[in-house]
């Protein structure tokens, strides 16, 4: 099996297929400390993509309840599982080429050679059932805080259980891995990574729905439409990446989950590009992080881990970067503070930005200005007279 | 209810799972509002706005907090956080 690189991991890892990296790397950074889940981004991609026959249970954005929540349910309990318990990371080995350290454990493409009975499987996976895609928001905010009654009721049911202990909020999309495991796990070839942008397609044309896609993607993000009986995922929205809706006028726009956010949690851009606040987010200040870095397919969605929650969840969640991410994030520079005005400034994707004083400044691909955001709004006290108390 | 038991398959939607323990000393249900009232601060987010999204059901997060520990506990830490601001 070939080598590729893996900066995730710190070092090589086996894949199926040569290492070609895209010209440009689709990626978002999703900051979890400003998410409220309200739902907009997942209705947005509804809204725009999963409304036919078939899709009623399709959500290519969710958003879920951590620890609890899933979907489908349990996806990353389960292959957290079937990885196993692995050696962790070196982290004195950490530098700028390999931010989180070197990873001594096994990937899920290295794994599956020696932990799985099914035959033809490039990752270590397993398929859901269809109920387990059913009910996207079950354990929201209702996780039950004491083990199950013997019975395994909920008591009398005159009280839903709460849980009272900590949570959070997890968005998610494809994560346009720079190695799928979906694409790796086809027998069709039918998944295909685009050599301009990174994004990950499955050819409606060539697929015949074996399914292998949405055993083998960690993430569980190909889904199987039982009307059309193929699998469909994600698109990253690439008609507005390309700049073809007419709104922008060519200018490459973020995608729908992404523009319509109300928290503006959400930054679209290119992470190999140093001039992409994306690059500046995860290479250089280092506040946002992979999701499960340890499953070796190296995703490029990446989170602002929650400041609240039990830091030994998020480091096997997020890797050994947390601690750093959340420190440098409850005191952010001028930089990063200006950088993190650009979420949700713009529909524009914003190719490079400029740090000002008072303001920050977001370009567009030819380098045009597409947005200018105060950093901190100065603050203007009316006078008595216009007071305008309600 | 007797008769419907055998055609339902009780545990296919039941919550079973156990407590995910937080850490001692730190209450992470506070520390999760305090960050939405820095969040929406730093965006610009009147108090009135913030209380407003707390109060709002369709918010899961900020409504859990607002349903489990009250109004006043919200407008006490959103004039905390103003204040270590300043």
């Amino acid at each position: 099996m070939p080598k590729v690189y893996n900066w995730q991991l710190g070092r090589e890892m086996e894949y199926p297929y040569e290492g070609r990296r895209s010209t440009r790397q689709f990626a978002a950074v999703f900051n979890i400390n400003r998410c409220i889940a309200c739902q907009t981004c997942t209705m947005a991609c509804k809204s725009t993509w999963t409304y036919s026959k078939g899709q009623e249970a399709m959500w290519w954005n969710n958003v879920e309840t951590k620890p609890y929540g899933g979907y489908p349910q349990h996806w990353d309990i389960k292959t957290l599982e079937l990885l196993g318990d692995q050696p962790g990371w070196d982290v004195a080995r950490a530098d700028n080429q390999k931010p989180y350290g070197v990873y001594q454990g096994e990937t899920l493409f290295e794994a599956v050679k020696t932990r799985t009975t099914a035959s033809g499987q490039q990752a270590l996976g397993y398929l859901p059932e269809a109920k387990e895609w059913r009910s996207p928001n079950f354990y929201e905010d209702t996780a039950y805080s004491t083990i199950a009654s013997k019975e395994g009721r909920m008591g009398d049911g005159t009280k839903l259980p709460e849980h009272k202990a900590w949570f959070f909020y997890l968005q998610r999309i494809c994560n346009h891995c720079t190695y799928p495991a979906c694409l790796a796990a086809c027998p069709r070839g039918a998944i295909y990574k685009r050599p301009e942008d990174g994004i990950v397609l499955i050819d409606q044309s060539q697929c015949r729905g074996y399914r292998k896609c949405v055993e083998q993607c960690p993430y569980k993000k190909p889904m199987f439409n039982p009307e059309t009986r193929i699998s469909e995922k994600c698109i990253a929205c690439y008609p507005r990446v390309e700049g073809t809706d007419p709104l922008t006028e060519g200018e490459p726009m973020v995608t729908r989950c992404i523009s319509a956010c109300v928290g503006k949690i959400r930054l679209q851009g290119w992470i190999d590009d140093p001039e992409s606040p994306i690059y500046y987010l995860v290479r250089v200040a280092k506040v946002a992080l992979p999701l499960y870095p340890q499953f070796g397919t190296e995703p490029n969605v990446y989170y602002i881990p929650p400041r609240w929650a039990p830091r030994g969840y998020l480091r096997q969640m997020f890797g050994p970067g947390v601690d750093q991410a959340i420190n440098t994030y409850g005191k952010p520079d001028h930089e990063l503070l200006s950088v993190l005005q650009l979420f949700g400034a713009t529909q524009k994707l914003v190719y490079s930005y400029k740090v000002e004083e008072d303001e920050v400044i977001g370009y567009g691909q030819k380098k045009q200005e597409v947005v200018r955001v105060p950093i901190e709004d100065p603050v203007i006290v009316r006078s008595e007279k216009h007071f305008n108390v309600t | 209810m007797a008769d419907n038991e055998q055609f339902e398959n009780p545990e296919d939607f039941e919550l079973t799972h156990h407590v995910v323990p937080g850490e001692p000393g730190r209450d992470h249900i506070e520390e999760m509002a305090e960050t939405f009232i820095i969040e929406f601060k730093r965006m610009r987010w009147s108090d009135e706005a913030i209380l407003a999204m707390f109060r709002n059901p369709f918010n899961a997060g900020p409504y859990y907090v607002f349903k489990e520990r009250g109004e006043t506990f919200v407008m006490d830490l959103l004039s905390r956080c103003v204040k270590s601001k300043d």
